[in-house]
Protein backbone atom coordinates (compact mmCIF):
# COMPACT_ATOMS: atom_id res chain seq x y z
CA UNK A 1 0.00 0.00 0.00
CA UNK A 2 1.32 3.42 -0.83
CA UNK A 3 1.93 5.50 2.26
CA UNK A 4 -0.92 7.98 2.62
CA UNK A 5 -0.18 11.55 3.75
CA UNK A 6 -1.66 10.67 7.18
CA UNK A 7 0.74 7.75 7.64
CA UNK A 8 3.60 9.89 6.43
CA UNK A 9 2.73 12.58 8.95
CA UNK A 10 2.55 10.01 11.71
CA UNK A 11 5.99 8.70 10.75
CA UNK A 12 7.43 12.20 10.54
CA UNK A 13 6.06 12.95 14.01
CA UNK A 14 7.45 9.70 15.47
CA UNK A 15 10.87 10.27 13.91
CA UNK A 16 10.93 13.83 15.24
CA UNK A 17 10.01 12.61 18.74
CA UNK A 18 12.70 9.92 18.65
CA UNK A 19 15.29 12.41 17.49
CA UNK A 20 14.27 14.65 20.35
CA UNK A 21 15.15 11.83 22.74
CA UNK A 22 11.79 10.07 23.23
CA UNK A 23 12.81 6.42 23.00
CA UNK A 24 9.22 5.16 23.07
CA UNK A 25 8.57 6.74 19.69
CA UNK A 26 10.77 4.01 18.21
CA UNK A 27 8.47 1.32 19.64
CA UNK A 28 5.53 3.00 17.94
CA UNK A 29 7.40 3.05 14.64
CA UNK A 30 8.09 -0.66 15.03
CA UNK A 31 4.45 -1.44 15.82
CA UNK A 32 3.36 0.56 12.79
CA UNK A 33 5.72 -1.02 10.26
CA UNK A 34 6.71 -4.46 11.53
CA UNK A 35 4.08 -6.50 9.65
CA UNK A 36 4.75 -4.81 6.33
CA UNK A 37 8.50 -5.20 6.79
CA UNK A 38 8.12 -8.86 7.76
CA UNK A 39 6.02 -9.56 4.66
CA UNK A 40 8.57 -7.81 2.45
CA UNK A 41 11.42 -9.76 4.06
CA UNK A 42 9.52 -13.02 3.63
CA UNK A 43 8.91 -12.35 -0.04
CA UNK A 44 12.55 -11.46 -0.57
CA UNK A 45 14.02 -14.44 1.28
CA UNK A 46 11.25 -17.04 1.11
CA UNK A 47 11.04 -18.42 4.64
CA UNK A 48 10.02 -17.44 8.14
CA UNK A 49 13.36 -17.87 9.90
CA UNK A 50 15.24 -15.59 7.49
CA UNK A 51 12.36 -13.12 7.32
CA UNK A 52 12.27 -12.90 11.12
CA UNK A 53 16.01 -12.40 11.35
CA UNK A 54 16.01 -9.79 8.60
CA UNK A 55 13.05 -7.89 10.08
CA UNK A 56 14.73 -7.72 13.47
CA UNK A 57 18.05 -6.67 11.94
CA UNK A 58 16.37 -3.99 9.84
CA UNK A 59 14.81 -2.41 12.93
CA UNK A 60 18.12 -2.61 14.80
CA UNK A 61 19.70 -0.71 11.93
CA UNK A 62 16.86 1.81 11.94
CA UNK A 63 17.35 2.34 15.66
CA UNK A 64 21.04 2.92 15.15
CA UNK A 65 20.63 5.32 12.23
CA UNK A 66 17.40 7.11 13.02
CA UNK A 67 19.15 9.94 14.84
CA UNK A 68 20.90 10.78 11.57
CA UNK A 69 17.84 10.30 9.30
CA UNK A 70 17.44 13.60 7.44
CA UNK A 71 13.95 13.05 6.02
CA UNK A 72 15.10 13.50 2.44
CA UNK A 73 12.80 10.59 1.63
CA UNK A 74 9.82 9.19 3.53
CA UNK A 75 10.54 6.93 6.48
CA UNK A 76 8.91 4.05 4.60
CA UNK A 77 11.13 4.56 1.55
CA UNK A 78 14.22 4.75 3.75
CA UNK A 79 13.26 1.65 5.72
CA UNK A 80 12.48 -0.31 2.54
CA UNK A 81 15.92 0.56 1.20
CA UNK A 82 17.46 -0.81 4.40
CA UNK A 83 15.51 -4.06 4.00
CA UNK A 84 16.56 -4.46 0.36
CA UNK A 85 20.21 -3.88 1.25
CA UNK A 86 20.12 -6.38 4.10
CA UNK A 87 18.36 -8.93 1.90
CA UNK A 88 21.01 -8.48 -0.77
CA UNK A 89 23.72 -9.07 1.87
CA UNK A 90 21.93 -12.23 3.01
CA UNK A 91 21.68 -13.53 -0.52
CA UNK A 92 25.38 -12.99 -1.16
CA UNK A 93 26.20 -14.72 2.14
CA UNK A 94 23.99 -17.61 1.09
CA UNK A 95 25.69 -17.84 -2.28
CA UNK A 96 29.15 -17.61 -0.74
CA UNK A 97 28.40 -20.32 1.79
CA UNK A 98 26.20 -22.31 -0.60
CA UNK A 99 23.64 -22.23 2.16
CA UNK A 100 20.23 -23.53 1.21
CA UNK A 101 17.08 -21.97 2.54
CA UNK A 102 15.28 -24.44 4.77
CA UNK A 103 12.14 -23.82 2.74
CA UNK A 104 13.97 -25.31 -0.22
CA UNK A 105 14.78 -28.56 1.58
CA UNK A 106 11.99 -31.12 1.25
CA UNK A 107 10.38 -31.50 4.67
CA UNK A 108 11.01 -35.25 4.52
CA UNK A 109 14.74 -34.60 4.52
CA UNK A 110 14.34 -32.66 7.73
CA UNK A 111 12.43 -35.58 9.18
CA UNK A 112 9.28 -33.58 9.76
CA UNK A 113 5.77 -33.73 8.42
CA UNK A 114 4.26 -30.94 6.36
CA UNK A 115 2.84 -28.53 8.91
CA UNK A 116 0.11 -25.90 8.64
CA UNK A 117 2.45 -23.45 6.93
CA UNK A 118 3.11 -25.90 4.10
CA UNK A 119 -0.61 -26.55 3.72
CA UNK A 120 -1.24 -22.83 3.34
CA UNK A 121 0.89 -22.82 0.20
CA UNK A 122 -0.85 -24.85 -2.49
CA UNK A 123 1.39 -26.07 -5.28
CA UNK A 124 0.50 -23.35 -7.80
CA UNK A 125 1.30 -20.57 -5.33
CA UNK A 126 4.61 -22.18 -4.44
CA UNK A 127 5.43 -22.50 -8.14
CA UNK A 128 4.79 -18.79 -8.64
CA UNK A 129 6.78 -17.96 -5.51
CA UNK A 130 9.65 -20.09 -6.77
CA UNK A 131 9.45 -18.43 -10.19
CA UNK A 132 9.61 -15.00 -8.51
CA UNK A 133 12.64 -16.22 -6.59
CA UNK A 134 14.40 -17.09 -9.84
CA UNK A 135 14.13 -13.61 -11.33
CA UNK A 136 17.26 -11.41 -11.42
CA UNK A 137 17.48 -9.42 -8.14
CA UNK A 138 16.52 -5.95 -9.45
CA UNK A 139 13.53 -7.34 -11.36
CA UNK A 140 12.42 -9.41 -8.39
CA UNK A 141 12.68 -6.45 -6.03
CA UNK A 142 10.76 -4.20 -8.41
CA UNK A 143 8.02 -6.78 -8.83
CA UNK A 144 7.71 -7.34 -5.09
CA UNK A 145 7.61 -3.63 -4.30
CA UNK A 146 5.02 -2.94 -7.00
CA UNK A 147 2.71 -5.92 -6.64
CA UNK A 148 2.96 -6.86 -2.99
CA UNK A 149 4.01 -3.64 -1.28
CA UNK A 150 1.80 -1.55 -3.57
CA UNK A 151 4.46 1.08 -4.21
CA UNK A 152 4.19 3.41 -7.18
CA UNK A 153 7.05 3.39 -9.67
CA UNK A 154 8.20 6.78 -8.47
CA UNK A 155 8.62 5.44 -4.94
CA UNK A 156 10.28 2.27 -6.22
CA UNK A 157 12.76 4.42 -8.14
CA UNK A 158 13.53 6.34 -4.95
CA UNK A 159 14.02 3.12 -2.98
CA UNK A 160 16.22 1.51 -5.60
CA UNK A 161 18.15 4.59 -6.62
CA UNK A 162 17.18 4.44 -10.30
CA UNK A 163 15.01 6.38 -12.71
CA UNK A 164 11.26 5.82 -12.99
CA UNK A 165 11.86 4.55 -16.53
CA UNK A 166 14.30 1.92 -15.28
CA UNK A 167 11.85 0.83 -12.59
CA UNK A 168 9.14 0.41 -15.23
CA UNK A 169 11.51 -1.50 -17.51
CA UNK A 170 12.49 -3.81 -14.63
CA UNK A 171 8.82 -4.45 -13.94
CA UNK A 172 8.14 -5.20 -17.60
CA UNK A 173 11.03 -7.67 -17.80
CA UNK A 174 10.06 -9.25 -14.47
CA UNK A 175 6.57 -10.02 -15.74
CA UNK A 176 7.99 -11.33 -18.98
CA UNK A 177 10.43 -13.56 -17.13
CA UNK A 178 7.76 -14.75 -14.78
CA UNK A 179 5.45 -15.66 -17.63
CA UNK A 180 8.17 -17.70 -19.24
CA UNK A 181 9.10 -19.47 -16.03
CA UNK A 182 5.60 -20.06 -14.72
CA UNK A 183 4.33 -20.82 -18.25
CA UNK A 184 1.23 -18.70 -17.80
CA UNK B 1 3.85 -13.77 -33.85
CA UNK B 2 6.79 -11.63 -34.86
CA UNK B 3 6.80 -7.86 -34.55
CA UNK B 4 6.92 -7.29 -38.31
CA UNK B 5 4.00 -9.59 -38.97
CA UNK B 6 1.96 -8.01 -36.20
CA UNK B 7 2.50 -4.50 -37.42
CA UNK B 8 -0.07 -4.22 -40.16
CA UNK B 9 -2.73 -1.80 -41.32
CA UNK B 10 -6.38 -2.61 -40.69
CA UNK B 11 -9.09 -0.06 -41.49
CA UNK B 12 -6.58 2.76 -41.61
CA UNK B 13 -5.26 2.04 -38.07
CA UNK B 14 -1.66 1.01 -37.63
CA UNK B 15 -1.42 -1.80 -35.11
CA UNK B 16 1.38 -1.08 -32.75
CA UNK B 17 1.65 -4.38 -30.91
CA UNK B 18 5.14 -3.71 -29.59
CA UNK B 19 4.15 -0.45 -27.96
CA UNK B 20 0.90 -1.91 -26.65
CA UNK B 21 2.79 -4.78 -25.03
CA UNK B 22 5.13 -2.34 -23.35
CA UNK B 23 2.28 -0.28 -21.98
CA UNK B 24 0.00 -3.17 -21.05
CA UNK B 25 1.65 -4.03 -17.70
CA UNK B 26 1.60 -0.37 -16.69
CA UNK B 27 -2.07 -0.12 -17.60
CA UNK B 28 -2.93 -3.25 -15.64
CA UNK B 29 -1.32 -1.87 -12.49
CA UNK B 30 -2.97 1.51 -13.01
CA UNK B 31 0.12 3.51 -13.85
CA UNK B 32 -0.31 4.26 -17.54
CA UNK B 33 -1.14 7.84 -18.50
CA UNK B 34 -4.67 8.53 -19.76
CA UNK B 35 -3.38 8.81 -23.32
CA UNK B 36 -1.43 5.56 -23.15
CA UNK B 37 -4.37 3.75 -21.61
CA UNK B 38 -6.64 4.95 -24.38
CA UNK B 39 -4.11 3.77 -26.95
CA UNK B 40 -3.88 0.30 -25.41
CA UNK B 41 -7.65 -0.10 -25.05
CA UNK B 42 -8.22 0.86 -28.68
CA UNK B 43 -5.47 -1.49 -29.76
CA UNK B 44 -6.86 -4.41 -27.74
CA UNK B 45 -10.24 -3.99 -29.47
CA UNK B 46 -8.59 -4.52 -32.80
CA UNK B 47 -5.89 -7.07 -32.06
CA UNK B 48 -6.83 -10.56 -30.90
CA UNK B 49 -3.26 -11.73 -30.05
CA UNK B 50 -2.72 -8.69 -27.82
CA UNK B 51 -6.08 -9.28 -26.20
CA UNK B 52 -4.97 -12.83 -25.37
CA UNK B 53 -1.71 -11.45 -24.04
CA UNK B 54 -3.67 -9.04 -21.89
CA UNK B 55 -5.75 -11.88 -20.43
CA UNK B 56 -2.64 -13.93 -19.65
CA UNK B 57 -1.05 -10.98 -17.90
CA UNK B 58 -4.23 -10.32 -15.95
CA UNK B 59 -4.27 -13.95 -14.80
CA UNK B 60 -0.63 -13.78 -13.79
CA UNK B 61 -1.03 -10.54 -11.86
CA UNK B 62 -4.21 -11.84 -10.22
CA UNK B 63 -2.39 -15.00 -9.15
CA UNK B 64 0.50 -13.00 -7.76
CA UNK B 65 -1.75 -10.69 -5.81
CA UNK B 66 -3.44 -13.59 -4.03
CA UNK B 67 -0.20 -15.32 -3.00
CA UNK B 68 -0.15 -14.32 0.65
CA UNK B 69 2.65 -14.54 3.15
CA UNK B 70 1.57 -16.75 6.07
CA UNK B 71 1.17 -14.60 9.17
CA UNK B 72 3.38 -15.90 11.98
CA UNK B 73 0.59 -15.34 14.52
CA UNK B 74 -0.13 -13.20 17.54
CA UNK B 75 2.27 -15.09 19.81
CA UNK B 76 5.06 -14.12 17.47
CA UNK B 77 3.98 -10.49 17.23
CA UNK B 78 3.55 -10.08 20.96
CA UNK B 79 7.15 -11.22 21.48
CA UNK B 80 8.50 -9.19 18.57
CA UNK B 81 9.25 -5.93 20.34
CA UNK B 82 10.78 -7.46 23.50
CA UNK B 83 13.04 -9.59 21.28
CA UNK B 84 13.98 -6.54 19.27
CA UNK B 85 14.83 -4.63 22.43
CA UNK B 86 17.02 -7.57 23.51
CA UNK B 87 18.74 -7.51 20.16
CA UNK B 88 19.31 -3.79 20.29
CA UNK B 89 20.77 -4.17 23.76
CA UNK B 90 23.03 -6.96 22.42
CA UNK B 91 24.23 -5.04 19.40
CA UNK B 92 23.91 -1.52 20.58
CA UNK B 93 24.05 -0.97 24.31
CA UNK B 94 23.37 2.76 24.12
CA UNK B 95 21.54 5.26 21.96
CA UNK B 96 23.60 6.52 19.01
CA UNK B 97 26.71 8.28 20.25
CA UNK B 98 26.45 12.02 20.31
CA UNK B 99 29.51 13.98 21.24
CA UNK B 100 27.92 16.10 23.89
CA UNK B 101 31.12 16.40 25.90
CA UNK B 102 33.19 19.44 25.03
CA UNK B 103 36.32 17.36 24.64
CA UNK B 104 35.93 14.01 22.84
CA UNK B 105 39.36 13.11 24.17
CA UNK B 106 37.87 13.06 27.65
CA UNK B 107 35.31 10.44 26.55
CA UNK B 108 37.99 8.30 24.94
CA UNK B 109 40.06 8.51 28.08
CA UNK B 110 37.07 7.50 30.23
CA UNK B 111 36.36 4.54 27.95
CA UNK B 112 39.96 3.40 28.18
CA UNK B 113 39.86 3.62 31.95
CA UNK B 114 36.63 1.57 32.05
CA UNK B 115 38.14 -1.08 29.76
CA UNK B 116 41.25 -1.30 31.91
CA UNK B 117 39.02 -1.70 34.97
CA UNK B 118 36.98 -4.41 33.24
CA UNK B 119 40.13 -6.35 32.38
CA UNK B 120 41.25 -6.18 36.00
CA UNK B 121 37.98 -7.74 37.25
CA UNK B 122 38.11 -10.45 34.57
CA UNK B 123 35.26 -9.30 32.35
CA UNK B 124 35.13 -10.88 28.87
CA UNK B 125 33.11 -9.68 25.94
CA UNK B 126 30.28 -11.86 24.56
CA UNK B 127 30.72 -13.67 21.27
CA UNK B 128 30.13 -11.65 18.15
CA UNK B 129 26.58 -12.55 17.26
CA UNK B 130 23.52 -13.98 18.99
CA UNK B 131 23.74 -16.99 16.69
CA UNK B 132 27.31 -17.71 17.68
CA UNK B 133 26.29 -17.40 21.30
CA UNK B 134 23.38 -19.80 20.83
CA UNK B 135 25.59 -22.26 18.98
CA UNK B 136 28.08 -22.15 21.81
CA UNK B 137 25.31 -22.62 24.33
CA UNK B 138 23.65 -25.52 22.55
CA UNK B 139 27.05 -27.08 21.89
CA UNK B 140 27.56 -27.39 25.63
CA UNK B 141 24.11 -28.66 26.57
CA UNK B 142 22.74 -32.18 26.94
CA UNK B 143 19.54 -33.16 25.06
CA UNK B 144 17.36 -33.30 28.13
CA UNK B 145 18.62 -29.91 29.16
CA UNK B 146 17.71 -28.35 25.86
CA UNK B 147 14.23 -29.78 26.19
CA UNK B 148 13.96 -28.37 29.66
CA UNK B 149 15.22 -25.03 28.43
CA UNK B 150 12.60 -24.97 25.69
CA UNK B 151 9.98 -25.88 28.23
CA UNK B 152 11.14 -22.92 30.27
CA UNK B 153 11.08 -20.52 27.33
CA UNK B 154 7.76 -21.88 26.07
CA UNK B 155 5.85 -23.43 28.96
CA UNK B 156 3.76 -26.35 27.75
CA UNK B 157 5.89 -27.04 24.68
CA UNK B 158 7.07 -30.43 25.78
CA UNK B 159 3.72 -31.53 27.11
CA UNK B 160 2.10 -30.84 23.77
CA UNK B 161 4.85 -32.15 21.49
CA UNK B 162 2.88 -34.66 19.38
CA UNK B 163 -0.01 -32.33 18.54
CA UNK B 164 1.18 -28.79 18.80
CA UNK B 165 3.33 -28.00 15.80
CA UNK B 166 2.80 -24.29 15.94
CA UNK B 167 5.76 -22.77 17.76
CA UNK B 168 5.99 -19.51 15.95
CA UNK B 169 8.43 -17.50 18.00
CA UNK B 170 12.12 -18.03 17.71
CA UNK B 171 13.81 -17.57 21.06
CA UNK B 172 16.33 -14.81 21.33
CA UNK B 173 19.89 -15.49 22.37
CA UNK B 174 19.17 -13.93 25.73
CA UNK B 175 16.10 -16.08 26.33
CA UNK B 176 18.00 -19.23 25.51
CA UNK B 177 20.97 -18.16 27.54
CA UNK B 178 18.82 -17.46 30.59
CA UNK B 179 16.97 -20.74 30.24
CA UNK B 180 20.10 -22.80 29.71
CA UNK B 181 22.01 -21.08 32.47
CA UNK B 182 19.60 -22.76 34.88
CA UNK B 183 20.06 -26.30 33.63
CA UNK B 184 23.45 -26.33 32.01
CA UNK B 185 26.31 -28.47 33.23
CA UNK B 186 29.48 -28.44 31.13
CA UNK B 187 28.98 -31.49 28.93
CA UNK B 188 29.08 -32.61 25.29
CA UNK B 189 25.79 -33.72 23.87
CA UNK B 190 23.93 -35.17 20.90
CA UNK B 191 22.04 -32.06 19.87
CA UNK B 192 20.39 -33.54 16.80
CA UNK B 193 18.82 -36.47 18.62
CA UNK B 194 17.08 -33.88 20.74
CA UNK B 195 16.29 -31.67 17.83
CA UNK B 196 14.46 -34.47 16.03
CA UNK B 197 12.14 -34.77 19.00
CA UNK B 198 11.20 -31.08 18.93
CA UNK B 199 8.33 -29.47 16.97
CA UNK B 200 9.09 -28.56 13.33
CA UNK B 201 9.56 -24.84 13.89
CA UNK B 202 11.97 -25.51 16.73
CA UNK B 203 13.79 -28.02 14.52
CA UNK B 204 14.12 -25.42 11.82
CA UNK B 205 15.52 -23.00 14.31
CA UNK B 206 18.16 -25.47 15.42
CA UNK B 207 19.00 -26.35 11.84
CA UNK B 208 19.43 -22.68 11.17
CA UNK B 209 21.68 -22.21 14.17
CA UNK B 210 23.74 -25.16 13.02
CA UNK B 211 24.07 -23.78 9.51
CA UNK B 212 25.17 -20.46 10.86
CA UNK B 213 27.57 -22.03 13.28
CA UNK B 214 28.99 -24.80 11.15
CA UNK B 215 29.47 -23.29 7.71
Amino acid sequence: MTATPDLNERDVDLVRRFQAGEDRAFDELVQAHRREIYRLAYRLLGNHADADDLTQDAFVRVYRSLARFRKESSFRTWMTRIVLNLAADRRSERTAKRQVSLEEIPLKELGVEAGPAARRFPFAERAVQRAVGLLPPRQRETLILRIFQGMKFQEIAAVMGCTVGTAKANFFHALKGLRERARV
Amino acid sequence: MREKEMRRVVGGTVRRCGRAKELLPLMLVGEASAGDEEFVRTHLHECAPCQEESERLRTLLGGLATAEVPDPGEVYWSAFLPRLRDRIADKHPHRPIRWTLPWPALSVGTAMLLMAGALVVGWQPHSNTPFQRMTEITGRARPQEIREAFEKVYPGTEASLPNDRSIQVLPSANQMQEALDVVLPADESDIYATVRALPPEAQKWFMRVSYRGAV
